[in-house]
């Protein structure tokens, strides 16, 4: 596993260093992924509500005129179709790039997803799959989006066994895992943080590139608390960090990626190290994939750990327009958590 | 959906003049101008097609449409869905096996139809269709490894029995859940247009299950995307307990097809050569034109819905003899057909009926003595490779059951 990780980790730095790279945001990030996974296999297609023009997010811009119509197309709107539409698809061996327009309204589609997509492999002894299946959709919070443009879905499927789910933080994760994604041969839940399309830029290698799904990335080396979120929330824990360390607090930062199957070896050898653990994710607190982290860690820890693993999550409430600053983990509530941890 | 044209046309109404324009709008079919409010409830009915009469005559304009051969392999699966439904049923009422569900009156329907498609076209079953899997290759043996989840059950006994598959046969799996493969075969019936393919995805539904949401999904996806499907209804008049009356009030089903822009044929579904004209005609119309077609097959649900419904509670009385009397049901409409063309008599009834259920016995006594599966293939087929997690799940669940056997029934399991 550790041979695997070096080696994907060498490739997408050596594709840089050989072909170059642009500074690109998130969004054009995932249309040059889904660009190159159109290419390399014709029997690819791409399609949702509104992506024929581009997108409501514009992150399939130019893809119709390059691929043509049959290959990149618009549905009419509604969710339960456009899943089932794809399992159809993957029986027919084609390989699936499946937009939900927000994962607000991914919940039609959850009967498909967790009854027929999930269960496909299981109840017909492989002999069919739909690991051809990658069902994209922006999450999370962006600053006016209120209930249902704001919702972080993954724990809803995190319990759904057969499921992968991932989450990136940037454009050379979401280029990297969406490649990865793609070709992997289970279905993949892929969130996309849509503050992040935007304003998530950095360095993207040209060429086509893959990033280990399963893997978690330690984004900022500490000692004294590991950190744990994804998507925007790892922003929000680096400046963190970078206040606590005002405070003679090391924070070690980990930026989960893939949500189930997650990375057990990483975070583990991580809480063994600090003894301290935060977690953190802008979905509810209640029931969120924190638990189930929080659960696990605890169980393969607990004689490593120094105080109680502490979450920093939305409220459990719906998502509030006019207390959005209040209802999300933001940085000085991660400061008071992780001040509290040490001090504990 | 037309450019914009102006026609003047004059109406006569209650005696006054108006001349009245058309104009296109967007997405609807051409459509005058009118004056006078009127709400509009049907389009008229859907004629049912008939061409073997319960007397076991054809129409004088139909010919026999497959060879004298076919006619018996059609027949033979027929009784053989019949005979095996009979015993399998039995044999959870014994305790034999944990559920079935029957076929009884529809064989016509899931047998003719299946028949008249090619053997690559994509199937997606609903549950009541064993006429179809065997028409497909299914075999007795198959069918109790299956419905007793032993370690031959190509599911490994994960699911409930009669969730039958024909991988070779290009059979989907039958899964519990109604209605959720209507939507997926049109995304076949997609790709198998973009391949130029001579082959259609079909899905069969029944009246309770059209009115899930995926099902009218699929109607609206495949007629926009232009999929090469054909969605086979066998309207049976109930769903459990619920009669068709208490499950729409629109046209049965097919009235659908026109709303979703779709080709559609109501058809007596206990009639072999109607069911099977029509389908052969829909397959046709289906590559030919690049475009789903919804079948309506009307037929009657002779049997309880499973082993778990008890159908006189809620039927009325005498309406399944009602049903059928006077050659209306299939297997005996067919029968009649054959004899009066000399290929088939009483002697050759009977003793296929008991071949068929000699079949289904020997396979019964055959399958309840094997073990099922090794507990480890909980774990298997649920990605492409195991997973840590459940690595470590299986590895602690192995170690259990070594330090507690007595408290297991592990001599079911192979290997265990």
């Amino acid at each position: 596993m550790q041979a695997v990780r070096r080696q994907a980790a060498a490739s997408a730095k050596l594709a840089a260093r050989r072909w170059g790279s642009t500074e690109i945001n998130m969004c054009t990030a995932i249309n040059h992924a889904m660009r190159d996974a159109l290419k390399r296999n014709d029997k690819t297609v791409l399609y949702g509500e509104d992506v024929g023009f581009g997108g409501v997010f514009r992150c399939s811009v130019g893809l119709r005129d390059q691929f043509g119509k049959d290959r990149v197309f618009n549905t009419p709107v509604n969710e339960q179709g456009l899943i089932a539409f794809g399992v159809g698809l993957c029986v027919a061996g084609y390989d699936v790039i499946a937009e939900i327009q927000f994962a607000d309204y991914i919940f039609p589609a959850f009967d498909q997803i967790v009854n027929e997509v999930a269960k496909y492999r299981y109840r017909t002894s492989s002999t069919w799959n739909c690991g051809g299946m990658v069902i994209r959709a922006p999450c999370s919070a962006v600053g006016h989006g209120s209930m249902y443009h704001s919702q972080s879905v993954e724990a809803f499927f995190s319990h759904c066994p057969g499921l992968t789910i991932v989450i990136p933080r940037g454009p050379y994760q979401a280029k990297g895992l969406l490649t990865a994604a793609v070709k992997e041969r289970n279905p993949v839940l892929f969130f996309e943080p849509k503050i992040l399309y935007r304003n998530s830029v950095g360095e993207v290698p040209d060429e086509e590139y893959s990033l280990p799904i399963g893997q978690a990335d330690v984004v900022r080396s500490g000692t004294d608390i590991t950190f744990i979120g994804w998507g925007t929330q790892v922003a929000k824990m680096l400046t963190a960090a970078d206040e606590l360390a005002g405070k003679d607090i090391s924070i070690e930062v980990i930026d989960l990626q893939t949500i189930v199957p997650w990375d057990v070896e990483t975070v583990t050898a991580s809480v063994k190290k600090t003894g301290r653990c935060v977690i953190t994710h802008e979905a509810p607190v209640t029931s969120g994939f924190g638990a189930e982290l929080s659960a696990s860690i605890q169980e393969r820890c607990f004689l490593h750990l120094e105080a109680p693993i502490s979450r920093v999550c939305g409220q459990d409430t719906h998502f509030p327009l006019a207390f959005e600053e209040f209802y999300l983990p933001s940085v000085p509530r991660l400061v008071e958590a992780g001040e509290k941890v040490m001090h504990f | 959906m037309k450019g914009r044209r102006e026609v003047l046309r004059t109406l006569a109404f209650g005696g006054r003049r108006f001349k009245a324009q058309t104009a296109a709008f967007c997405g609807i079919r051409e459509s005058e101008f009118v004056c006078t409010p009127e709400f509009r409830r049907d389009c008229g009915g859907f004629p049912v097609l008939r061409q073997l009469n319960p007397d076991g005559t054809l129409e004088s304009n139909v010919d026999m449409p497959f060879s004298a051969e076919e006619a018996l392999k059609i027949y033979g699966c027929m009784v053989r869905s019949r005979e095996y439904d009979m015993v399998m049923n039995d044999a959870q009422r014994q305790g034999r096996i944990t559920f079935y569900c029957t076929n009884l009156g529809e064989e016509a329907a899931s047998t003719a139809s299946c028949a008249a498609m090619q053997p690559q076209d994509m199937i997606w079953p609903q549950y009541r269709e064993l006429g179809m899997y065997l028409y497909r290759g299914l075999t007795a043996q198959q069918i109790v490894d299956c419905c007793s989840g032993n370690e031959d059950d190509h599911a490994q006994g994960r699911a409930l029995p009669v969730h039958y598959i024909l991988p070779d046969a290009n059979v989907q799996v039958t899964k519990a859940v109604l209605g959720t493969h209507v939507a997926q075969a049109p995304g076949a019936g997609y790709a198998y247009r973009l391949n130029g393919e001579d082959r259609v995805s079909v899905a069969y539904f029944g009246d309770g299950a059209a009115s899930e949401g995926d099902a009218l999904s699929a109607l609206n996806y495949a007629a926009v995307l232009k999929c090469q499907t054909l969605f086979i209804c066998r309207n049976n008049g109930y769903s459990i307990s619920t009669p068709v009356s208490d499950q729409y009030a629109g046209d049965g089903i097919a009235g659908r097809g026109l709303a979703f822009g779709m080709a559609t044929i109501r058809v007596d579904g206990n009639d072999v050569v109607a069911v099977y004209n029509a389908t052969r005609a829909a397959r046709l119309h289906s590559v030919t034109e690049k475009e789903p077609v919804l079948l309506e097959l009307m037929t009657y649900r002779v049997g309880d819905h499973t082993t778990s419904d008890d159908s006189s509670v809620y039927r009325p009385k005498g309406e399944i003899e009602g049903r059928c009397a006077d050659g209306e049901m299939p297997i005996e409409r067919f029968r009649s057909f054959l004899v009066s063309k000399g290929l088939w008599d009483a002697e050759k009834d009977k003793a296929l009926a008991a071949e068929a259920r000699g079949e289904i016995v020997t396979a019964m006594r055959a399958g309840e003595k094997k073990k099922k599966p090794h507990p480890q293939h909980m774990f298997t087929d649920m990605y492409d490779e195991l997973p840590w997690h459940l690595r470590e799940q299986r590895d602690n669940m192995l170690e259990h059951i070594e330090k507690n056997r007595s408290k297991y029934n592990v001599a079911n399991y192979r290997d265990l």
